[in-house]
């Protein structure tokens, strides 16, 4: 009896926890819906990420075939790096959370997600996911055309580790990214101006995650500073292991781990700061 | 039977903070370094009860504290004081188990996505509020029924009228059957036929479901169609809670007493029986006290002039309302 009690329960529970799942998923979903009906938007990103793109690989081939080089890269190297930036920046840099969460503080949006029976940082997540899904769903075969045509350039892990490895800091990358631009968003609680403070911090975490050059050719001081900020496991330290660059840390994985886990409850804390003062003012 | 009380509300008080900006370049500056705050009591000790089942309509003008009661109600806003109970929770502590109860409609806000057909949101909804699939396609099909909506639900909503779009906002909060519904100015900004369309849903759906139901409007037609309860609501405060047929007869003191007669006839003839706000000579229309009314027409009638027809009318609400602001 009290074993039939005990395996009702689990089912109960099991039951319940998938509920709550389902409705991220359903979020998720919509949100893969919506980018549907904007497909033109992506074929524009995709265009345009790809121009500069090419510029890029040109620009370096012809840099290098005179002789010249970039820190201690290899041609093959530099174009490495730029091609995973291209990736990210078709896959995760499209994710507009900053952009949605402050204009749903702005304009007061935010209110209906207060009633209904959803966590509020939760049901963005699902919004991320969706939108991530859609757009590997979408570049997949430009990223395998890529890395077919550049077969010769692209640096190839020869460790089969990383290949074990690479997907979990891929995933504690993009939830750290998530969360990064989540608080950013969370910020338009006090500031007045949002569109010019997120291009802000936009411009900024893109530099020091790596979009606009690698992180190891800057002045050391730098270095010593991006040790105790999160932004370089958003794009840096993952592009470093998978393309070999960087031989593998434990802490690659631990260190972003403990900023999700800490950037998490911050973000939950000053949520709820944000709708404290929000409400004083009126909503 | 006594019936359940729904809503509870005790001495409730709210008070926005606001800073000041003078018009100006100095000001401006100025606002830089130092800000003004100021205060604005938006509640002021509001009390209510609200039983199961009711229909209770909140009227002011605009800022006199209706919706931001709402919000206290819903748990959007802290009450700066005071205590409010709905359905036995505190509304602020936003609890699952009540916002799985409640349903909040604003008219000037949307919950449905805009890019998607508003079945997308139903869909959705469905999965947030755990309502099983019996319960959906019922609930469902009767509201796309009752709203005449079919043909608009697989629409993208941006295409969608405002009256198609409170039509389907309606339906995405009540898709889980709550116990309690804030409506916020449903009908705002509607044509005449959108606002019959969405209240005459609203009524039935409270007689059918038993639902408790808060609206607030400032169309007098919406609160004076619906409710029985009327809550009046102007700078923070209750000025009037109670029957619309109590708020007619404190507040209309005269009732329209017109009488049409067969032959014209001088104004001194009848200026005797009351106060005259009309005269045409067919047709005069007085303005006689509520209590006076039952003698003052049996002395016409009583009077040898030849009377056609003789019409007693309540004052219309709208200038009912003026007088209850006016005091």
């Amino acid at each position: 009896m009290k074993m039939i009690l005990k395996a009702l329960f689990e089912m109960f529970l099991k039951s319940k926890k998938e509920l709550h799942m389902q409705k991220y998923i359903a979020v998720a979903t919509n949100n893969i819906k919506k980018n549907l009906i904007y497909k033109a938007n992506s074929f524009i990103m995709v265009f345009s990420v790809f121009f500069s793109f090419v510029v890029l690989f040109y620009f370096w081939n012809s840099i290098y075939r005179q002789g010249n080089q970039l820190g201690s890269y290899s041609l093959s190297e530099i174009i490495s790096y730029y091609v995973f930036m291209t990736i990210f920046e078709l896959l995760v840099v499209g994710d507009n959370t900053a952009w949605s969460v402050g204009d749903e503080i702005k304009n007061g949006q935010i209110t209906s997600s207060l009633l209904k029976p959803i966590k509020y940082l939760e049901y963005k997540f699902s919004q991320s996911v969706g939108g991530l899904l859609f757009r590997l769903m979408l570049f997949s075969p430009a990223i395998l055309a890529i890395f077919y045509f550049l077969r010769d350039y692209i640096a190839i892990p020869k460790d089969n580790f990383i290949y074990f490895i690479f997907p979990l800091i891929a995933v504690i990358s993009y939830a750290l990214y998530f969360l990064v631009y989540y608080l950013v968003g969370v910020l338009s609680f006090w500031t007045a101006d949002s569109y010019g403070f997120l291009f802000a911090a936009f411009v900024i975490v893109n530099f020091m995650q790596g979009g606009l050059l690698p992180l190891d050719l800057l002045p050391s001081w730098f270095a010593v500073l991006g040790n105790f900020l999160p932004f370089k496991y958003l794009f840096f330290v993952p592009v470093g292991v998978v393309t070999g660059r960087t031989v593998f840390e434990y802490t690659f994985v631990l260190v972003p781990m403990l900023w999700v886990v800490a950037l998490y409850y911050f973000a939950g804390f000053l949520y709820k700061k944000g709708l404290r003062k929000y409400e004083g003012y009126g909503i | 039977m006594k019936k359940k009380i729904i809503v509870e509300v005790k001495n409730l008080c709210k008070t926005y903070e606001y800073v000041e900006k003078k018009p100006g370049m100095k000001n401006s500056l100025r606002n830089l370094f130092k800000s003004e705050k100021k205060q604005k009591e938006a509640v002021k000790n509001i009390n209510l009860k609200i039983e199961e089942g009711e229909l209770i309509g909140f009227l002011g003008p605009n800022g006199a504290g209706k919706t931001t009661t709402l919000k206290m109600l819903s748990g959007v806003l802290t009450p700066t004081s005071g205590s409010v109970k709905v359905l036995g929770y505190q509304p602020i502590k936003r609890e699952k188990e009540y916002k799985m109860q409640f349903a909040f409609v604003m008219g000037q806000k949307s919950q449905l996505w805009w890019d998607l057909p508003p079945m997308e949101s139903f869909l959705l909804n469905k999965k947030i509020y755990e309502v099983t699939d019996e319960d959906f396609k019922r609930n469902l099909d009767e509201m796309i029924k009752l709203l005449d909506v079919s043909e608009i639900v697989n629409k993208q909503v941006r295409q969608l009228s405002l009256g198609e779009r409170m039509k389907c906002e309606l339906i995405a909060a009540l898709l889980h059957n709550p116990k309690v519904l804030f409506l916020d100015e449903p009908t705002i900004g509607l044509d005449v036929v959108a606002q019959k369309n969405i209240r005459d849903f609203i009524r039935k759906y409270n007689e059918e479901r038993k639902t408790t139901i808060i609206l607030t409007s400032h169309y007098m037609e919406d609160i004076s169609q619906l409710c029985k309860r009327i809550v009046i609501i102007d700078l923070g405060k209750i000025v009037f809670d109670g029957q619309l047929d109590d708020l007619i007869s404190k507040y209309a003191a005269n009732k329209k007493v017109t009488i049409y007669f067969d032959k014209n006839i001088a104004k001194e003839n009848v200026e005797k029986f009351g106060e005259i706000a009309e005269f045409d000579g067919l047709k005069v229309v007085f303005e006689i006290p509520r209590c006076d009314v039952k003698t003052v027409v049996g002395k016409i009638l009583a009077t040898d002039y030849e009377i056609n027809d003789i019409e007693i009318d309540e004052d219309d609400i709208e200038s009912i309302i003026r007088n209850v602001f006016k005091k």
